[in-house]
């Protein structure tokens, strides 16, 4: 059973899967591109070719973990064309000279920074891994990747940005 | 490169994304050095995300669903059969027009033949390569610079004019 019948069931079905996916998934879009317009293409982009291509039949995590995907390859699609926003430059001058701050006040502009200064890819990584909670092998899966290389970037990942935490002030040892 | 890794890592991840980690699992991690930084990293990470969603519906509230489902619909209830129905006076025209230009160059040709014979012997230089390529047809290809020199040279010539067009087109483009 694939998309798209007119079928009220499936309709109703999407319209609840919308209202628990879109606003993650917006989330991740903005987060990784950076560039709030270009998230809302790929937003709308990510929501009509996964209409067009679901298997309704799937449990809603397969289907979760598919409009990621289709969203995780847009991005690296766009990426591919046009180098990544130019929001990373700005931030980039910001970092050098920002001391670091009171904790949890400024973390939303603090983590954007330490954002800024990844690859958009690693911020996808980042992203699916720990606000996601996807497996290795899930996000090798979408990224289209091997799962071992997702381990080791995510690996280095890891350490580097627990090094920029640090040095932001963002105490790592107290917050488990 | 070495890497430090758990097996629990992608539970631990799972369960802190899902929500929080039952003790066991909690348990594991405090002890496990690779566990706690991403336990640690974690925490930031989805504080960073609430705040991101919070920042996101004070920007503007998500389109409803309804949107997309008819949008997606739209895209996908073209039918190529009807597509190709409502193409067909368009092919049809095209293929009439191709038939006439075709018919009315040969009857042209046909009634007004001595006109372009005129036409075409009075164009500078082409009388003498006509002489030159009837020459060339009666000799039997005795000499090899007129069997090869001669196509060559025009391809040569058709070639730098096919240049100095398409640049000209891409001048004007720019």
């Amino acid at each position: 059973m694939t998309a798209l019948e007119n079928n009220p069931i499936q309709r109703d079905k999407f319209q609840e899967f919308y209202l628990r996916v879109a606003p993650p998934l917006r989330g991740y879009i903005g987060r990784v591109c950076g560039n709030p317009a270009l998230a809302d293409d790929l937003f709308q982009e990510s929501f009509l070719k996964f209409l067009r291509t679901v298997r309704w039949n799937t449990p809603e995590c397969q289907q979760r973990a598919f409009i990621f995907k289709i969203a995780a390859r847009l991005i690296i699609d766009h990426i591919r064309r046009i180098k990544p926003a130019s929001l990373d430059n700005e931030a980039r001058s910001e970092v050098a000279g920002s001391a670091a701050v009171a904790r949890h006040e400024g973390l939303g502009s603090d983590m954007k920074k330490v954002f800024a200064l990844l690859k958009p890819r690693d911020r996808s990584l980042l992203w699916l891994a720990y606000v996601e909670g996807y497996s290795h092998e899930e996000i090798a899966e979408m990224m289209g990747l091997n799962a071992k290389s997702i381990r080791v970037l995510l690996f280095r990942l890891r350490r580097s940005f627990a090094a920029s935490l640090r040095g932001k002030g963002y105490g790592l040892e107290e917050q488990s | 490169m070495k890497t430090a890794n758990c097996p629990m890592e992608d539970k631990v991840r799972k369960a802190l994304a899902a929500g929080g980690c039952d003790p066991a699992l909690r348990d594991h991690a405090v002890r496990c050095p690779v566990c706690r930084d991403v336990m640690a990293i974690s925490s930031w990470i989805l504080k960073f995300r609430d705040q991101t969603l919070d920042a996101m519906k004070a920007d503007g509230p998500l389109s409803v669903p309804e949107k997309w489902w008819d949008l997606a619909r739209a895209g996908v209830t073209i039918d190529p059969a009807a597509a190709t129905k409502a193409l067909r006076p368009i092919y049809v025209y095209r293929k009439i027009a191709w038939f006439v230009s075709v018919g009315g160059g040969a009857v042209l040709a046909f009634f007004e033949f001595e006109k372009i014979k005129s036409l075409l012997a009075s164009i500078p230089g082409l009388d003498a390569l006509a002489s030159m390529l009837r020459k060339t047809g009666e000799s039997g290809g005795a000499s090899l610079v007129p069997q090869v020199g001669l196509p060559a040279a025009l391809g040569l010539a058709a070639l730098v004019v096919l240049v100095l067009v398409t640049g000209i087109k891409r001048a004007d483009a720019a």
